[in-house]
């Protein structure tokens, strides 16, 4: 999709500008503190508030500027929100069919999306009879069904438990690539932003200070400020080497950067990664969380540590509660937190050989070519 | 009970059911527009609408008698569209009774409708609703119990009222008289055996309409539970 976003807010005492110039992209991400203006971006995409100045023009048609504002009935966007609104009078087959009859998809098609959201057991009950999670659920079919020219999701998936959110996410990529609806998505967890948006705004203070492919917003220095210490962590591009169909699992290499210190080819390290068969050959993007990746002096042996890589200390900026060491792995700025206790008994400092294990890797959603 | 007594009953029953009709085709749109929109204006609107709450309905009735009357500019006007004096008329009486219930109407609809979650409306939006679905598959289901309430008020102060009826509607049998009116009658020429019966009836109603209002309908209108 092409969106082309240029809106002040100005409201008694808080003042939002949202500009940003995104094409190609197929789901953007939004990352941002609470309160940071996430939510308020979105209304001004539905055309929910009209109290936004500027353009909005999504693919060749314009839904606002100076002398236009496309009511959001016209505007045909679904979107799901944080408190997944239901017609409470209705059933929940009776709040589906108000999108169903008038809903370009095919009947089949329909069934098809109900069956698989694994809702079609609830369809005669009252939306007070189903927990949150069911009920946030329910929002999103209603929503895919719409089939909009724009899905907005605003923490689509906050009332899910762990398991049952990265099954609907994996049925919402489905959903997203096969009728090609272009989505706009705000979570605070980054995990479902890397795996579903291959492009993302990184709102602060009410402003995008940020619209980049995914794996760099990932990556970049002005992330930390928006981001827990739990989520914050680094992005290296890796190659798919080989898959091993016995242990299920994907031999990779990091694609080196070259170190200005360094000077000639290095050869990338390995990295073990539970990612599909089918990706084998391809370059891709792996997530590694800070807070997931010990540090050691020698590669630790006998351990259930998949990966080791080996690097050397760059940096090591003190915080309040932690220490953020930079290592530098085949060129590339590897995040990690440690403990300050940790960072005193290990004696780290600058320049210093480390060996960085981690267990957790996780795939980025590959960005699409354009 | 006499004829004369059956027909004030029944001409009291036809004012307020077609009182009521009339209002609620009036009633729930200038109730929307005042939830809705806060101008000044809307204030306004409201006091007028509320006028016949605080208002001796005489005072209603004596302006009302003015602009009726074949007499004035706007009573000319009403007797080429109705082609009668509206006056000591049951059309005459109908107006002024959609008038002096109106607030019985208004009122309870629009607390209702201000008191609606403004995401259900949002989503309305964003599900591009027709109209038909809005009003008939959102709206009255959700204030369904404020309907109710603005029926039984509507329907119950038609048949109470008396001031008005006085004024404009005068007494004649089978147009005008009803039963409020018949009541004064009966008390006027001492039948006091009379009185009573219609009198307890029209006490017992209004009790139990009233019942209905603050017990049951009223109640739901507060405490909405769809589980």
């Amino acid at each position: 999709m092409l969106l082309k976003i240029d809106i002040s807010v100005s409201r008694s005492n808080w003042q939002a500008r949202y500009t940003c110039e995104i094409s190609g992209a197929r789901v953007v991400g939004v990352i941002g503190r609470s309160g940071s203006g996430k939510s308020t971006l979105l209304r001004q995409l539905a055309g929910l508030d009209v109290d936004g100045q500027g353009d909005v023009q999504i693919n060749s048609t314009l839904w606002q500027s100076q002398t236009i504002h496309v009511p959001t009935a016209h505007r045909n966007v679904a979107m799901v929100q944080q408190d997944y609104l239901l017609f409470p009078h209705l059933s929940v087959q009776q709040n589906l069919a108000l999108v169903q009859k008038q809903s370009a998809l095919p009947i089949a098609d329909q069934n098809q999306i109900i069956d698989n959201m694994g809702i079609a057991s609830w369809l005669s009950l009252k939306p007070g009879q189903l927990s949150g999670g069911q009920q946030q659920r329910v929002a999103l079919v209603s929503a895919m069904l719409q089939k909009p020219r724009l899905l907005l999701l605003d923490e689509p998936l906050s009332a899910l438990d762990f398991k049952t959110r990265s099954q609907v996410l994996q049925q919402l990529k489905n959903y997203l690539d096969q009728y090609q609806v272009p989505a706009i998505y705000v979570s605070h967890h980054l995990d479902e932003i890397s795996s579903i948006a291959d492009h993302c705004l990184l709102i602060q203070n009410a402003e995008i200070v940020l619209s980049a492919p995914t794996h760099e917003v990932l990556d970049h220095p002005k992330l930390e400020q928006s981001v827990s210490a739990e989520q914050f962590g680094s992005v290296l591009p890796i190659q798919a080497i080989k898959f091993d169909h016995g242990d299920h699992i994907m031999q990779c290499q990091i694609i080196p950067l070259a170190d200005p210190e360094t000077s000639g080819t290095i050869e990338g390290q390995t990295i073990w990664a539970p990612i599909d068969a089918i990706l084998e050959n391809s370059q891709l993007h792996m997530q590694l969380p800070a807070k997931n990746i010990v540090l050691a002096h020698k590669p630790i042996e006998g351990s259930s540590f998949q990966n080791c890589l080996s690097g050397k200390i760059v940096r090591l900026v003190q915080e309040f509660d932690h220490v953020l060491v930079i290592v530098r792995v085949d060129g590339h700025d590897l995040k990690v937190i440690v403990s300050k206790r940790a960072q005193r008994q290990l004696e780290l400092s600058e320049q210093q050989l480390v060996y960085c294990h981690t267990k957790s890797v996780s795939l980025l959603t590959p960005a699409i070519a354009h | 009970m006499s004829s004369d007594d059956l027909s004030a009953i029944f001409l009291t029953l036809k004012l307020a059911s077609a009182t009521t009709i009339l209002l609620l085709i009036i009633g729930p749109l200038i109730a929307w527009k005042l939830a809705m929109n806060r101008g000044k204006l809307s204030y306004l609107v409201e006091a007028v609408v509320a006028l016949p709450l605080v208002l001796p309905p005489t005072v209603l009735g004596f302006y009302l008698l003015l602009l009726f009357s074949p007499n004035s500019g706007p009573g000319k006007f009403m007797m080429a569209i109705f082609g009668e004096p509206l006056v000591f008329s049951f059309k005459g009486l109908l107006i002024a009774s959609v008038i002096y219930s109106l607030p019985f109407v208004v009122q309870p609809l629009q607390a209702a409708f201000r008191s609606l979650d403004q995401r259900l409306l949002e989503n309305m939006d964003l599900l591009n609703l027709s109209v038909f679905d809005r009003i008939f598959t959102i709206i009255i289901p959700l204030t369904l119990p404020s309907f109710m309430v603005a029926i039984l008020l509507a329907f119950a102060h038609t048949v109470g009222e008396f001031g008005v009826v006085l004024m404009i509607g005068g007494n004649i049998p089978d147009e005008t008289r009803v039963l409020s009116i018949a009541l004064f009658d009966h008390v006027e020429s001492m039948n006091y055996e009379a009185a009573h019966e219609l009198a307890f009836g029209l006490l017992a109603f209004s009790l139990i309409t009233l019942f209905l209002v603050y017990g049951y309908f009223g109640k739901k209108s507060h405490q909405l539970r769809w589980t």
